[in-house]
């Protein structure tokens, strides 16, 4: 009974990280960063290993 | 001597994890998510932040002052290596919202300087030119971008 409660604790807890991988959850983080990029570009380094 | 850290879970994705802090101000669950932010460059950005008790959401302008600082750094940076290293040829984009807290990701690189450089790439905006070079120790940046060596 007990194994069964760890166990379903464990599902559950999966499935909620699961659910909030699958958003955005830093939405302003991300378009900051996006706009830091657009703005001063890639290092050499990355824009060598994006061709 | 190995840093201590927080034990973690992670989505099946691994691009979503969350661990809880230990402290003065109790128990405050931490969430960490690596988003894609430009698809050619496989560059992702590093989000950090705690989640609200009362909603679920990750606020991520919070400073918690849990008194742990350096095992949040640690296991932030444990993440985000076992990130790299499961994603041939991606970097990580990490951008502080405060100089404060970017003074703190330098510090924690800085610190581990020595071993990061081994196996990973350490880049940083310089502030005065926003340039992109090589890790200087203790010279100001803006962000930082990790990658695998290869």
């Amino acid at each position: 009974m007990a194994y069964t409660g760890i166990k379903k604790s464990k599902t559950e807890k999966k499935s909620n990280l699961n659910l909030k991988a699958s958003k955005d959850n830093f939405v302003s983080k991300t378009e900051s960063a996006k706009k830091l990029i657009g703005k001063v570009g890639l290092p050499l380094e990355l824009k060598l290993s994006k061709q | 001597m190995t840093a201590e850290k927080y034990e973690f879970e992670g989505s099946d994705s691994e691009d979503y994890f969350e661990f809880i802090s230990h402290g003065p101000k109790g128990e405050i669950t931490k969430a960490v998510q690596f988003t894609l932010i430009d698809e050619d460059a496989k560059l992702y950005n590093l989000g950090m932040g705690d989640l609200d008790p009362l909603t679920g959401n990750v606020l991520d302008d919070v400073t918690t002052d849990n008194k742990d600082t350096e095992k949040i750094l640690n296991t932030v940076g444990e993440i985000a290596r076992q990130f790299i290293d499961k994603k041939p040829n991606c970097s990580i984009l990490i951008e502080g919202n405060s100089n404060s807290r970017n003074r703190l990701y330098r510090i924690g690189i800085n610190k581990n300087l020595d071993i990061i450089a081994k196996k990973y790439r350490v880049i940083g905006l310089e502030e005065q030119n926003l340039k992109w070079e090589r890790f200087i120790k203790n010279t100001n940046y803006l962000a930082f971008i990790i990658s695998k060596r290869s």
